[in-house]
């Protein structure tokens, strides 16, 4: 047999991992993407606390003491988190650990009214969990998501490299775009050289951060022999080992009770090591015992990373300063700049827009590469069997294309529409999810591809375009009275919803025909 | 103001790298041009970059600033590569009209700084 040459391999390679795990890594990049805005999803999924004025946190600590001393007297440990100053998540979350080891968890709003937030929702949650563990969670138990992301990123870093070994021509044809072209093969190829070659430094970043990040999951053998296969305790050596000296300040049995200090009185001493740091949140062990430990944690935007140091640990009895710890181990360090590449904490707004542009860009180009795929090979004459198997790869395209971009805007009806008492609502917000993609699969089953693409495209532009509408239904959630109260952050989700509800028709129309034929008698440019 | 000007000289230097090639050269003028003009356009088209990378830093500093300049580099030419194919002329107008703005704009940042 003849020996291929390193290109037809690196071809070969690019061409199958490409397809196949394009059709995972497609709607990862999309809700990937998306998830930027969780927090601003999350915002907008809760219309209770829609621009709501957030309280001093001294006043929130107050009233989450008494709360907790209430709810959760004997409870060994309490966590208080409080609202992020940036709006970005405004919620007051309590914690307390029950006696059979899990953890309760009440949630309130920002202004110290000590309201509840009463909307169940996961809000911009499930696409966090589905772009990196394919929504099988938890993680720990089943890794099967996790490992399958990790499987589609190694194949996306391998596409990358092997992309600019297979089209030799990306620079020469730098900006080459020739949609007039005789062959269809010619313009997908010119774009998904343009949407490939520019982005590659930031996809190439952004895939190689967002494994990094896992790393520890993906390659388990180090936690397996150091730490007994136990992550959360590698987890907080790997984020305090500069400080061991001072021990972990958890207790293997409760004190006696005794009266400690009120939160309020320790907070006024361990702010001078806060500062000028926001607070976090407060971690109590043993609360109401006489070997009671608070411990404050500031949030450190530090450039590209957040992380949660400053720390003061307080004894809750005496009130005496047992630690404080600035920074983090080099380690610590490192990882928290690779996730913060990836998670875009720092640069506000305009920063995830670039990111959000970056993902949907990536998307595209993947897209593109899977048309590609079928569009090629169709050009020289294809046997039956062949044609079948193109038909059905067509169709798989269409599904995980399109039909992911429908069951995203789905969810987010799903969000707005499901009733608020409804019992289970965040779980039927995400069935809702995986019922609309299943739609779109057999849509796509049934219908001729090119048809199938046009509606499913309409159908998602459509379901954007009338997300704001919903709003009126709920709420607080009125586009135009978000926008008078200068509620730019939750209007956004629907403006820009409109966006790309506008952005998608434009697409449904073109893919459609319908505006080649009228001008120009010329193929679509997708196939019939 | 800042992200425009870095939005604005992107596909300023892009523009002008871009038709500092013959092929892309033959869309809007009938003869290629001369080596110096060709030079030219290279040179502005880098400094335009380089404009583009200095807006970014002084929004952001200058390690967040090249994460954002490395994603303004990389989507801001899809918006001059699709057009290009339809309206060379154009583009190469707005190239001009882009850059022209930024560099009024980078002036209007440095006096009111």
């Amino acid at each position: 047999m003849e020996k291929k040459s390193f290109t037809q391999e690196m071809s070969w390679l690019h061409t199958w991992s490409g397809l196949i795990f394009g059709w995972l890594l497609v709607p990862i990049f999309v809700t990937g993407a998306i998830c930027v805005f969780w927090f601003e999803i999350s915002v907008w999924a809760r219309p209770e606390v829609h621009a709501m004025r957030v309280a001093d946190p001294a006043d929130l600590m107050e009233f989450s003491e008494a709360y907790l001393k209430k709810a959760a007297p004997d409870s060994r440990l309490w966590r208080i988190t409080f609202p992020a100053t940036d709006h970005r998540d405004p919620i007051l979350t309590l914690n307390w650990l029950e006696p059979d080891g899990k953890l309760a968890k009440r949630t309130f709003v920002p202004d110290g009214s000590g309201a509840p937030v009463v909307t169940s929702t996961i809000g911009g949650r499930f696409f966090v969990n589905f772009h990196y563990a394919l929504n099988i969670l938890p993680r720990e138990t089943n890794p099967v998501g996790l490992l399958l992301v990790g499987l589609a990123s190694i194949a996306f870093l391998v596409g990358v490299v092997g992309g600019v070994v297979v089209h030799k021509r990306i620079f020469k044809d730098f900006f080459t775009f020739r949609p007039k072209a005789k062959s269809r093969q010619r313009t997908w190829l010119d774009a998904h050289n343009v949407l490939s070659v520019l982005p590659l430094p930031f996809h190439f970043l952004i895939v190689f951060t967002g494994l990094l990040f896992f790393c520890y999951a993906y390659v388990p053998s180090g936690i397996a022999t150091l730490f007994q296969g136990s992550e959360s305790a590698f987890l907080t050596s790997a984020a305090t080992s500069r400080n061991s000296e001072y021990g972990d300040l958890s207790r293997t049995e409760p004190g006696t009770p005794a009266t400690g200090m009120p939160l309020r009185t320790l907070y006024d001493s361990a702010l001078p090591g806060l500062a000028p740091e926001p607070m976090g949140y407060i971690v109590v062990r043993d609360p109401g015992r006489n070997n009671a430990a608070v411990e404050f944690f500031g949030t450190h935007h530090h450039g590209i990373y957040i992380v949660n140091t400053p720390r003061v640990a307080l004894d809750g009895s005496s009130g005496e300063i047992v630690r404080v710890m600035q920074g983090r181990p080099p380690v610590g360090t490192a990882w928290d700049t690779a996730a913060g590449l990836h998670m875009v904490f720092f640069g506000g707004i305009p920063m995830r827009v670039l990111y959000l542009v970056g993902g949907m860009a990536g998307a595209i180009m993947m897209a593109t590469g899977q048309l590609l795929f079928t569009i090629k090979r169709r050009e020289k004459t294809v046997s039956p069997s062949k044609e079948r198997f193109f038909t059905v790869v067509d169709k798989i395209n269409v599904a995980t294309i399109a039909g992911v971009c429908f069951a995203c805007v789905a969810h987010l009806w799903a969000i707005r529409l499901l009733p608020y008492g409804m019992a289970d609502r965040p779980i039927w917000e995400v069935r809702m999810f995986f019922v609309a993609w299943a739609l779109a699969f057999a849509h796509a089953a049934l219908r001729p591809t090119r048809t199938a693409w046009t509606e499913q495209l309409a159908a998602t532009a459509m379901l954007c375009l009338g997300l704001p509408v919903l709003g009126f239904l709920v709420p607080h959630s009125n586009l135009f009275e978000m926008i008078a109260r200068g509620d730019w952050k939750t209007a956004g989700v629907d403006l820009s919803s409109v966006g790309f509800g506008i952005v998608l028709a434009m697409l449904a129309r073109i893919v459609s025909g319908k505006r080649a034929t009228q001008s120009l008698h010329k193929p679509s440019l997708i196939p019939a | 103001m800042l992200l425009s000007i870095a939005l604005l000289a992107t596909f300023a230097g892009f523009t002008a790298i871009c038709f500092a090639t013959v092929k892309r050269q033959r869309d809007i003028w009938k003869s290629p041009l001369g080596r110096q003009s060709v030079l030219a356009l290279r040179l502005s088209g880098v400094l335009l970059l380089a404009l583009s990378w200095a807006a970014c830093a002084a929004i952001w500093g200058p390690g967040m600033g090249t994460v954002a300049w490395v994603c303004v580099v990389g989507f801001v030419p899809i918006a001059l590569v699709f057009p290009l194919a339809y309206a060379p002329k154009q583009c190469a107008f707005a190239g001009g009209l882009a850059g022209a703005l930024a560099g009024c704009l980078s002036l209007i940042a440095l006096v009111t700084h």
